[in-house]
């Protein structure tokens, strides 16, 4: 059965997740405090909601950096950017 | 110390010759499996023995004596 | 993108890979059902990866008291073992009696691992091996109520059976469970996990670390995706037996994991064991039931 089609899609995943990690550690330094939506995971998770609908790798790469941020945070956003993906799919 | 890093670089370039050779010449299925499954953790055994002993950089250094503390 | 071709020595290669980081993933989020239930924010989805590639530039030191070839050789093989039995299983759809024989090798591993370091923790982590060794009945009687049904131990001819005459878990339901509660056995922090307790320091593995524990984790996160794999494709073969649709539903059924684990506690040796044998029972009752 050939799984590796799916290859990018891990790939790409992990390295979103990866740049996200770094990128809230840099945004956030302090000690976690609560939660709040932020701007621009909410645009990366938007756009990781349309663009899985015309090119999946690519709204992989998106998608895994809202979900790989810092514990604790971008929990709404991707949770937006994958509902945002199911009813794209849905409609189209 | 240099001596058996050598012979690590030595060990995981042949162990991860039959590989490379593997994905150019296409070997029967039966032969594949037989290389993939012996090769592949004895390969990779080696090459991490190898990046294990790479020579740390400065910065590293520095970063393994630093103490820190970021509110954690 | 290009593909290349079927049974290539690449396309097996891409296929280990594919596999390894997936399963690497379905733990990460394994870890974070857990900790989202137990209402901490868990680490991040790429944490269990990050841990496997990490011990691959740590520091090895082999510790005097290990018997020295035994000691690297036997934690290769159980790597070595995985990749065959994700090559005859997933990959190939071969025989399901090779997956189990790769499963008997992880389990004398698990043993020869734990007694090759000489450290009192590792064999206490090896003699608990052997102890749920004898609680892996559900191994042996789903496959032998599986060819009773389908007259082959062939997965591709397992397969095809159920896109026929539908899902095998509609006629062997007990079997299924069976098979279940083997899988929740090799996910981390399960209730059975008497191997890996966390009262004997870190089982088997206490003295293994840097590549040796990388190619250690390699193995075990391709044996999670076999023994994933064997329990959707041999129960719901009827529906699930696309990629996609198997990797979907690989999700889901790390979902149920996570919850089994997070809000199970860990059972002592003895009741682990009784516990397996009684869903193994219960598995060859399912004959008499149909």
């Amino acid at each position: 059965m050939p799984y590796f089609q799916f290859l990018p899609h891990i790939v790409l995943f992990i390295i979103g997740s990866l740049v996200g990690l770094e990128a809230s550690y840099k945004w956030h330094s302090e000690p976690f405090v609560q939660r709040t939506i932020e701007p621009i995971p909410l645009a990366i998770a938007i756009i990781g909601g349309i663009l899985i609908n015309i090119y999946a790798p690519l709204g992989f790469l998106f998608l895994g950096f809202v979900l790989g941020m810092r514990p604790g945070y971008g929990f709404y956003e991707s949770i937006l950017g994958i509902v945002l993906a199911l009813v794209l799919w849905v409609i189209l | 110390m240099i001596k058996t890093m050598t012979k690590n670089r030595i060990m995981s370039l042949l162990t991860s010759l039959p590989l490379i050779l593997g994905f150019i010449l296409n070997p029967p299925l039966v032969i594949s499996i037989g290389l993939l499954t012996f090769f592949i953790p004895l390969s990779s055994y080696y090459i991490g023995q190898v990046l294990m002993a790479r020579p740390k950089s400065k910065k590293e250094e520095e970063e393994r004596k630093k103490i820190t503390f970021t509110g954690y | 993108m290009i593909y290349p071709a079927t049974n290539s020595m690449l396309y097996l290669f891409l296929e280990i890979i594919t596999a390894s980081l997936f399963a690497g993933l379905l733990l990460g989020l394994h870890r974070k059902v857990i900790a989202r239930i137990q209402r901490r924010p868990g680490p991040p989805l790429i944490q269990y990866m990050l841990h496997t590639l990490k011990f691959f530039i740590k520091e090895l030191t082999i510790p005097d008291t290990s018997s020295m070839p035994l000691y690297v050789a036997i934690a290769l093989a159980l790597a070595g073992a995985w990749v065959l039995a994700f090559l005859v299983g997933p990959v190939l759809l071969g025989p399901y009696i090779i997956i189990i024989m790769c499963y008997a090798v992880h389990k004398v591993s698990e043993h020869g691992i734990g007694l090759a370091t000489g450290s009192p923790y590792a064999k206490f982590g090896s003699s608990r091996a052997v102890l749920s060794a004898t609680s892996e009945m559900p191994l042996v009687v789903a496959p032998a109520l599986v060819f009773v049904r389908t007259n082959s131990l062939i997965l591709q001819d397992i397969i095809n059976y159920q896109i026929i005459n539908g899902s095998l878990v509609n006629q062997l339901p007990l079997a299924a469970l069976a098979t279940f509660i083997l899988v929740i056995t090799k996910t981390p922090f399960n209730p059975f996990g008497i191997v890996y307790g966390k009262d004997i320091i870190s089982g088997f593995k206490t003295e293994h670390f840097g590549v040796i524990r990388g190619v250690l984790m390699f193995g075990e996160t391709l044996a999670f995706f076999v023994l994933l794999w064997c329990f959707l494709v041999i129960f719901f073969g009827g529906v699930i037996n696309t990629p996609l649709t198997i990797l979907l539903a690989m999700i889901g059924v790390t979902f149920i994991l996570g919850f089994i684990c997070a809000l199970t506690p860990m059972v002592a040796p003895y009741h682990s064991v009784m516990i397996q044998w009684i869903f193994a029972l219960l598995a060859i009752a399912n004959v008499l039931l149909i």
